[in-house]
């Protein structure tokens, strides 16, 4: 088999081939299981590359833009980052301390980000530095709502007992729009390596499993539905959250709008999200 | 008796769910055409359905990696025109050519469907505007309930798998697949096949726990 630069398959993924060389590398990822295997392996630096923050920024953009528009891609990429941050944790108990400094901290922390009300709340600091809460944050085991955690098993793995991953969110807080254009509105930064946005909704609302947020792109001819949660526990001046995934809020203007039920709008809101 | 167990009884294969999209009556007539396809995969019946399900997994995964939404109806598809063609007298040349000359009219098919836009836009149905995959901390939740679910040695090949980062990786996978006797590419097929049935199994976990 010729030799092949891995370049032109992690293009595939990214979908920056022409038409003709997509279908050349489809016709022989059908014919050939061993370049079906260059493909995988290619994929997996992909993942690792986006998980790591290590690609380039057209690459970012691109897989962030073309192989997470699917849902079975993003739940592949969150199961990596998942298992990443589990195995670690896993693995860090077995290792010396000088070397368990190195892996992702199980513990959620957050550092404010923007005088707008934006934090960023951290599965994993900087290596080897405990990041210490800054403001209102949750983690994993404290969320409204979530199932108590498992209690250790003594018959499990040795990682059965590590806490679960969390994913690092960037959360931001917004006030209802009363009249759109007045004062100046929530914006937040999305640090590289962040997982989700999390909109933490002011203003009076009704019970969240009764609402559906639309989130509608200003620039874009493009609306997603996501749902409603209640907001963590300590935050202030919000009832109720929705929390996205990264790529689903790329820079740009937005307007979220709460509907209850099918065709009652409770509350809209505006905020921008920044170039990181 | 369903249409995949009387293709299983015909064909002589362990799997059957290759075919759970094919509806009777087109099964009724392209089973001759499956028997013409598996003649042509190889002569000898066991080696003709390894080469079946290895020809659907190259399939699944061009699909995948296409952005198809379901990589495995596709290639359910594509194999089903393939054995049409085939049981109608069709003359092919090179099978992965003309498979994949089929493949890529299905992954334009679909592309052209309504519910395969990876994008929800305002005219979308309702049922396309479902909630996201990913939502928050169940989804941590969920991987830890599928992963509890695993033998014991799957959940330690899989931690071991992703733990490390950067240059670690390399070393230690190495070793893990020489821990288990096998090559990397093995290793990394193993790994690949579990994080996906994981994948699917904390996708349904989430959405499970959405709906209760």
């Amino acid at each position: 088999m010729a030799d092949r630069s891995p370049d032109p398959l992690r293009r595939f993924l990214l979908g920056a081939l022409s038409a003709d060389e997509m279908d050349a590398i489809g016709a022989r990822l059908v014919a050939d299981d061993a370049f079906a295997d260059q493909m995988a392996d290619a994929e997996d630096q992909l993942i690792a590359g986006y998980l790591e923050d290590t690609l380039r920024d057209d690459e970012r953009a691109a897989f962030e833009r073309v192989y997470l528009a699917t849902p079975r891609h993003r739940a592949r990429v969150e199961t990596v980052r998942a298992l990443t941050a589990r195995g670690n944790a896993a693995t860090s108990a077995a290792r010396p301390p000088g070397r368990a400094a190195r892996v992702w901290l199980p513990a959620a922390a957050a550092v404010l980000l923007c005088t707008t009300g934006a934090w960023w709340l951290m599965s994993r600091g900087a290596p080897g530095v405990p990041v210490e809460p800054a403001g209102p944050a949750e983690s994993a085991a404290t969320r409204p709502g979530a199932p108590p955690a498992p209690a250790p098993d003594a018959t499990a793995s040795p990682a059965a007992s590590e806490p679960p991953a969390a994913m690092p969110v960037v959360a931001l807080t917004l006030t209802p729009l009363v009249t759109r254009g007045a004062g100046g509105q929530p914006a937040a930064q999305v640090p590289r390596g962040t997982a989700q946005v999390r909109l933490l909704l002011a203003g009076e609302l009704p019970p969240a499993d009764a609402l559906t947020a639309e989130i509608a792109a200003v620039d874009r001819d493009e609306v997603r539905r996501w749902p409603v949660d209640d907001a963590p526990a300590g935050t202030p001046g919000a009832a109720r959250a929705v929390t996205v995934p990264v790529y689903a809020v790329p820079a740009g203007d937005y307007i979220l709008t709460v509907w209850q039920g099918d065709a009652d709008m409770v509350q809209r809101y505006a905020f921008r999200i920044l170039a990181p | 008796m369903t249409a995949s167990d009387r293709y299983n009884q015909k064909a002589g294969l362990a799997r059957a769910d290759a075919f759970m999209a094919i509806d009777d009556d087109t099964l009724n007539d392209s089973t001759s055409g499956f028997d013409r396809l598996l003649r042509e995969l190889d002569a000898d019946r066991d080696e003709a359905g390894k080469k079946f399900e290895a020809l659907r997994r190259r399939l699944e995964r061009f699909f995948d990696w296409r952005g198809a939404m379901a990589p495995d109806e596709c290639a359910d598809r594509t194999l089903d025109r393939l054995a049409a063609k085939i049981g109608a007298g069709v003359q092919v040349e090179s099978m992965e050519a003309y498979t994949f000359a089929i493949a890529r009219l299905v992954f334009l098919e679909q592309s052209r469907r309504p519910d395969a836009r990876a994008i929800s836009l305002v005219d979308a149905p309702e049922e396309a505007l479902s909630a996201p995959p990913v939502i928050s901390t169940e989804w941590s939740d969920c991987l830890e309930r599928c992963l509890q679910e695993l033998p014991a040695e799957q959940q330690r090949l899989i931690l071991r798998y992703y733990a490390h980062a950067k240059r670690d990786k390399i070393v230690d996978r190495a070793a893990l697949a020489a821990e288990l006797g096998i090559t990397v590419t093995a290793l990394r097929n193993r790994a690949q096949r579990l994080r996906d049935r994981l994948a699917t199994a904390v996708s349904d976990c989430v959405r499970q726990r959405e709906t209760t």
